[in-house]
């Protein structure tokens, strides 16, 4: 290379070597092309015109919401912007919420998946198989073989791979919210139409769900959620977004989703892998039979005592704690700084006339708002994407409920 | 003039004491953790320290994650910075110009002796700390294997097995206490379920059926195995397979400080001054990698991708960052040997 810029420089013609000046600025001139060009080189790629098939917003949102039959394998990366203090009970959903979670997914059909959490140095896998599902912890060597999960559960990783979060959140709008078309999008190779479902309804924090899709046969690949304040105008940015990096729409090589344990590491068994599958197992009675308004939607069999009322993305969820397990949230909540706020509650009456003590605080988020209430020594939790006057009254309903005979 | 750098760099008592020093680290806290056996917590250490115990096969990865945050680089800013500096800073610059070599020859030639110290250190610290891992830990943990056999063999209702195995205890792993030797590291101890959660029957068929093996085989199977990051065994091929993969890695992340203290050896005379310059360039990215406001310069931080060697340990193996990382060292590269190359080049070598 030096011998033909020399040669450049001299013009060819044997002629007398230029001053090592020019040389040297000719030489660091290539070095900042270069520079420059491998710089740019991903700027030009991610610039690059997105040209997509034309679909209709709506004819689009009906193909995402259907999609889940359609085999993936990819790399997403979720973030989610709640920034929820760590409450050792809820920890696996506040840190999902509140970072950015790596995931590894194998989908072949809705009982066919296998989706894998990357940690810098490790790993939990979940298998989902036609009769039950496997969590693998790397961290702690644990193999455990899960019965089933009740249908209203804790958020999961899994939950934000973008099409399981794109059907989860599509299927929680209602028919008449209006769609509008968002300008199209690469990503992870596919050149994916975008639509916007504005939500109508004000008991949910939800302002809009942005999905990406391919417009082929409607894979969501990118999600975002934004909120709306009480006026109802969009927050500029996402609280929570999710896309695909890497995608591949071949069908999952079957191997990749049978369990391969390996000798040695602890196997267990549990009837459920979270933590309202366990709580929701008492009695129906355990949770009114209506919240703000709402009724309870039937429960699911085993799960009795889980409390889901409405369908849509203003639903609420309320499940019975133990009250020692209540005793220590709310002190987490004292201390969760303006993340906690305390709810005041009108103790209820019971039988004989006596009132018993009612204590109750939330954790605040922009999107999601938990609450933990407190009557005598029964106590339970509230949680949805909902906004405080609709949490208030939801805790006030259910401390009404408390001391009814 | 390739092999005249090689000599100089090996004939030098501080390559083989760098070396050392490095090798020296890995092998301390095995010596520590095999006399006490007390590991890292699940997820916290270096990776891979607290599944050495169970087999000492897998040491290498760890040796190599003890010295790649910190070690590993001072050494390689400590090689690549004096290599021109050096030179110049004793006065012998100028002689070694004098002979009928070009510059750039002579640059490449300092490249590949610091690529041929990258790949000594690295063969170094993995094949030494495989032998200190295997002597004192074992290929595979005597008490896991005995744990494994009614696992890999179905009778007996232990961990994988199709069979009822409801022993109601809070878990179905009910492997023979081996004497009462199990040790509380022992990963075929069974765990506690979810709080609450009783133990259950029968778990579902397909979802991990038990494969019927000779006794034998199954000691043989189980004394081999280490689980890979997603639970997979590795047999002790792929595992060295990894491993190299692993090391080849590692040994490119390295070559990106290499590059930056090689082009500020070209610059000062003074190699404390261009080692000292390239750790402050890897600090900084350290610093950069963690901010999420700086998400926007990350990918192109050198250090960004140096942990995905970790990811030749999933299963399957997660290529996405190994790739990215490549890219990144060989873009850092190219850039700063051509700066190297257009300062050193016309350069006025007083020294």
């Amino acid at each position: 290379m030096t011998a033909v810029l020399d040669r450049l420089r001299s013009g060819g013609d044997g002629g007398s070597p230029p001053p090592i000046r020019s040389v040297r600025i000719r030489r660091w001139a290539v070095v900042a092309l270069v520079a420059a060009l491998l710089v740019a080189v991903p700027a030009v790629v991610a610039a690059w015109p997105v040209s997509t098939a034309e679909v209709s917003p709506s004819e689009l949102r009906d193909r995402a919401a259907a999609s889940g039959e359609l085999p993936w394998s990819g790399y997403a990366e979720a973030s989610g912007g709640l920034n929820l203090p760590d409450v050792a009970q809820f920890s696996d959903v506040t840190t999902l919420l509140s970072g950015t979670s790596r995931l590894r997914g194998w989908y072949a059909a809705p009982d066919r998946v296998r989706v894998d959490q990357l940690y810098p140095a490790g790993e939990r896998s979940r298998y989902t198989t036609p009769t039950g599902q496997v969590v693998w912890d790397y961290g702690a060597q644990l193999l455990t073989y899960v019965r089933r999960d009740p249908f209203v559960r804790l958020p999961r990783p899994d939950d934000l791979l973008p099409p399981q979060l794109a059907r989860r959140l599509l299927s929680g709008t209602l028919p008449e919210d209006p769609v509008s078309a968002l300008p199209a999008r690469r990503v992870a190779g596919v050149d994916a139409a975008g639509f916007r479902v504005t939500v109508a309804d004000p008991r949910t924090t939800v302002g809009a769900v942005d999905v990406w899709a391919d417009p082929a046969d409607g894979l969501p690949v990118a999600v975002e959620v934004r909120i709306k304040n009480t006026a109802g105008t969009l927050a500029a940015g996402p609280v929570v977004g999710t896309r695909f990096l890497e995608l591949d729409r071949e069908t999952p090589d079957p191997a990749l989703l049978q369990v391969q344990p390996t000798p040695g590491v602890g196997v267990t068994r549990s009837p459920t892998s979270d933590l309202f599958g366990v709580l929701g197992r008492g009695s129906p009675d355990a949770v009114p039979a209506a919240v703000d308004g709402v009724d309870r939607v039937a429960p699911q069999r085993g799960f009795a005592a889980i409390g889901k009322y409405g369908s849509t993305l203003s639903q609420l969820i309320v499940v019975p704690l133990p009250a020692d397990i209540a005793g220590s949230l709310l002190d987490n909540i004292d201390d969760a700084g303006s993340a906690g706020r305390s709810i005041s509650v009108t103790p209820p009456e019971n039988a004989l006339g006596r009132t018993a003590n009612a204590t109750a605080g939330a954790l605040e988020s922009p999107l999601l708002r938990l609450a933990v209430l407190r009557v005598g020594n029964r106590a339970w939790a509230v949680g949805g994407l909902v906004p405080d006057d609709v949490l208030d009254r939801a805790v006030a309903d259910i401390a009404d409920s408390a001391g009814a005979p | 003039m390739m092999v005249v750098e090689l000599r100089k760099l090996f004939r030098r008592p501080r390559t083989w004491v760098t070396i050392g020093l490095l090798c020296l680290l890995p092998a301390i806290v095995a010596v520590f953790l095999a006399s006490t056996r007390i590991a890292p917590p699940p997820g916290q250490g270096a990776a891979f320290l607290s599944a050495v115990l169970e087999s000492g096969s897998l040491y290498p990865a760890a040796a190599l994650a003890l010295v790649l945050p910190i070690f590993l680089p001072v050494a390689v800013a400590v090689i690549a910075g004096d290599t021109v500096a050096g030179e110049s800073g004793a006065g012998t610059l100028r002689y070694l110009l004098v002979r009928p070599v070009g510059r750039t020859k002579l640059l490449l030639a300092k490249l590949v002796s610091v690529v041929a110290f990258v790949v000594a250190t690295v063969a170094a610290v993995a094949g030494s700390s495989y032998v200190v891992g295997v002597t004192l830990f074992g290929a595979g943990d005597p008490v896991a294997v005995v744990n494994a056999i009614p696992q890999i063999s179905g009778p007996g209702g232990g961990g994988s097995s199709s069979s009822a195995g409801g022993s109601g205890g809070g878990s179905a792993a009910s492997a023979p206490s081996a004497g009462g030797s199990a040790s509380a590291a022992d990963p075929a101890e069974p765990a506690p379920a979810a709080p609450g959660a009783p133990s259950i029957g029968t778990p579902g068929a397909d979802t991990g059926s038990p494969t019927q093996l000779d006794p034998t085989e199954a000691r043989e199977r189980a004394a081999d195995s280490v689980a890979s990051l997603s639970g997979d065994p590795l047999s002790p091929a792929d595992l060295a397979l990894r491993l190299l993969g692993a090391m080849a890695y590692i040994t490119i992340s390295m070559l990106g400080v290499g590059a930056i203290a090689l082009f500020l050896s070209t610059v000062t005379a003074s190699s404390l001054g261009a080692t000292l310059g390239a750790l402050a360039a890897l600090i900084t990215s350290q610093v950069l990698v963690t901010l999420d406001a700086a998400a926007s310069v990350t990918p192109y931080l050198p250090t960004r991708y140096w942990l995905a060697w970790i990811d030749f340990f999933r299963d399957p193996i997660f290529l996405r960052d190994i790739r990215a990382g490549l890219i990144v060292q060989a873009a850092y590269v190219v850039i700063l040997m051509l700066a190297a190359w257009a300062n050193f080049t016309t350069k006025d070598v007083a020294q």
